[in-house]
């Protein structure tokens, strides 16, 4: 059996899926739920298996569809420049409720734009000063929207 | 009479006006950049729209919706880019005629084809919409069953990429909204002790994720494509009606088709304009000329592609089934203004329906009127450094995502989404099955459970309901559709081959 087809991103994702939908399926049938399938007839797990039945069999037959070359396989372009996105928005997410929306709003906004390649220091930097305050400005002030505050401070 | 004054009323305000006016502005810059579009645009005012009144939500939203459909077609034009998928199709001949010098009367057919068919639409809407709810009152939780079981279906079946993974994305997308409560034990379903988990994974974060966050995930990993000139002067002329008058036909056709299409489920602007291009280059009088600048094709396209709007929304209020990622985000965010889409709108809350009927037509001449004068101004958008746009949306995006229930564990769904939907587009499965697979997933779960009690647990009694079994026929030949189509095309090759073969091997 040649290696080359495993190359394939679609079959990872399928094959993921299905594993998953596996677990999930099992996990339907966790006695904790017993109780209210006696109580109420057909239970609370009583669609979520019909939809997990389904994704197993749809994610077999993609997996399987996808090992005989109708995926596309995934691109190696920039992998660098997306994982740095993709860490500075988690630490950005996790941020917010610990050092307050504007903090990490101004970092954020200051480090994600010369990933895709902007580095005029000046130009970033009062584009991360400007929308981080005109944000926060309109939603906290104007909208009265309470956004997340910083330990340190007590108005942001 | 008194509803539609009243609707009237609602709608004719200067609040409603302006955010009309601005949502049209925001929408166009929306989609003349491409990637953004509605979905993105929707979900990045949704914070605002959280603190506006009712109905001065409901003209930013329909603002934005209208003039991003159209945004697209000035980068097509302008510099052969189409900043929307639905605008594709207007490059064809918009793009030829802008680089004959006359990128000016080609955004004024562009612009006013996209006027007519809007209009077009909202005439669908008003007409159809009341009848379709009257005749949904007829309803029982088996035909709603059948209809949500038939959009999901009709979705995952015409999306980009293959069925099974459209199917799979879908059925995923429903399996996210059974996270939770479930509504009619009470039981906590998938949760693992999560307490956060329990008000299950809301759709305003997973949308910003699966679209803002995933498509700034894909340009960070297309960065190194080919920079968009910016260096361009456009105008914008009107043709006259003397150039408009052998043009009526196409223009006519063209509204009909993007109507008719933009109110079947899964179906959308871009196919509608592709649909009606075809039908142009068939049957136009100048089709020997479309595809080399002939304003026909624009006309065609941009038409079609602005008919959808309105007939969209049909569905989508006369049922509460969305039948695009826009109109289930629509659908979203009037839930969120304390609005129910569904027949008992057009009951017990007719004056809002009028206002959005008034609300879409002063939408669309609000995109008329900023195509008009701000071409020249909208293409400036390009030239904002990419870094800092992506910036932008994403923390306004995430700003949606948090404010809607002021609960960090929305930002961590979005980012989740986000990664999920990266994932995905980078590997082939189509977004808009999982989005829709959400919004339906309590509909059609609700009304199976129904069914089932109303039958006592006798599948076979649905099947008993003529609009229900009709509908179920539609989705199994929907699902046999390219089972069917390949056969045909196998029994015509082999035929082919036969009719071709040398007559020595007789």
């Amino acid at each position: 059996m040649p290696m080359a087809p495993l190359a394939n991103g679609a079959a990872y994702v399928a094959a993921a899926t299905l594993a998953g939908s596996v677990f999930l399926f099992w996990h339907t049938f966790d006695p904790i739920y017993e109780t209210s399938f006696a109580a109420a007839g057909r239970g609370p797990m009583f669609f979520p298996r019909i939809i997990l039945g389904l994704m197993i069999a749809l994610a077999a037959a993609v997996t399987l569809h996808s090992l005989a070359g109708d995926g596309a396989p995934i691109g190696r372009r920039a992998v660098l420049p997306v994982l740095i996105a993709m860490v500075l928005t988690a630490a950005y997410v996790f941020a917010i409720p610990k050092v307050g929306y504007l903090l990490a709003t101004l970092a954020y906004a200051l480090l994600l734009p010369p990933v895709f390649g902007d580095r005029k220091p000046a130009t970033v930097a009062g584009f991360a000063l400007c929308h981080a305050l005109a944000t926060w400005f309109l939603f906290e002030r104007v909208f009265l929207i309470v956004l997340p505050k910083s330990p340190w401070f007590v108005t942001f | 009479m008194e509803a539609a004054l009243l609707g009237l009323d609602l709608a004719l305000s200067w609040q409603v006006l302006l955010a009309v006016c601005g949502g049209t502005a925001l929408g166009v810059a929306g989609g003349v950049l491409p990637g953004l579009g509605s979905v993105v645009g929707i979900t990045m005012v949704l914070p605002f729209t959280l603190t506006m009144a009712q109905i001065p939500a409901l003209g930013l939203l329909l603002g934005i919706y209208c003039g991003s459909v159209y945004g697209g077609s000035i980068t097509a034009i302008v510099i052969n880019t189409p900043g929307t998928p639905q605008a594709a199709a207007t490059a064809l001949d918009g793009y030829p005629m802008a680089a004959r010098g006359q990128a000016d009367l080609a955004l004024g057919w562009a612009t006013t084809a996209s006027l007519a068919g809007g209009l077009f639409s909202v005439g669908i809407l008003i007409l159809a919409a009341p009848q379709l709810a009257a005749f949904s009152l007829n309803f029982t939780s088996i035909e709603y069953f059948a209809l949500g079981v038939f959009a999901l279906i009709c979705i995952a079946q015409v999306s980009r990429g293959s069925m099974l993974k459209g199917l799979l994305s879908g059925a995923t997308g429903m399996f996210v909204a059974s996270v939770g409560i479930d509504q009619v034990t009470g039981d906590m379903r998938f949760t693992f002790g999560s307490f956060a988990l329990s008000a299950g994974i809301s759709l305003i974060p997973a949308v910003v994720g699966l679209f803002a966050l995933s498509e700034m995930f894909v340009r960070a990993s297309e960065r190194h494509a080919p920079a968009i000139g910016t260096d361009f002067r456009v105008g914008f002329k009107v043709p006259g009606f003397a150039q408009w008058r052998p043009r009526l036909g196409v223009l006519f056709k063209s509204c009909a088709i993007g109507s008719f299409i933009g109110a079947l489920p899964g179906t959308g602007a871009a196919t509608s304009a592709f649909i009606s291009y075809a039908e142009a280059k068939r049957s136009s009088p100048n089709r020997d000329r479309i595809g080399k600048g002939e304003p026909d094709g624009i006309v065609a396209a941009e038409s079609a592609n602005n008919a959808v709007t309105g007939s969209a929304l049909v569905p989508t209020l006369a049922l509460g089934i969305p039948g695009d990622p826009v109109t289930a985000v629509m659908l979203g965010t009037l839930v969120v203004q304390g609005i129910t889409p569904g027949p008992r709108l057009f009951t017990d809350q007719l004056d809002i329906v009028y206002a959005i009927f008034f609300i879409l037509i002063a939408a669309n001449i609000a995109m008329f009127a900023v195509g008009a004068a701000g071409a020249q101004a909208f293409t400036r958008v390009l030239r904002v450094p990419q870094g800092l746009m992506m910036a932008g949306v994403v923390i306004v995006a995430l700003l949606g995502a948090y404010a809607v229930r002021g609960n960090p564990l929305d930002l961590v769904i979005a980012l989740v989404a986000g990664l999920v939907g990266f994932v995905m587009r980078k590997t082939g499965f189509p977004i808009a099955p999982m989005v829709i697979g959400m919004v339906l997933s309590p509909m059609i779960e609700s009304s199976l459970r129904q069914s089932l009690l109303l039958t006592r647990g006798d599948f076979w009694a649905f099947f008993e309901r003529p609009i229900a079994l009709g509908l179920f026929v539609l989705t199994a030949l929907v699902l046999a559709l390219p089972v069917l189509i390949a056969a045909f095309e196998r029994v015509e090759g082999a035929r082919a081959s036969l009719a071709h073969r040398p007559e020595s091997d007789e």
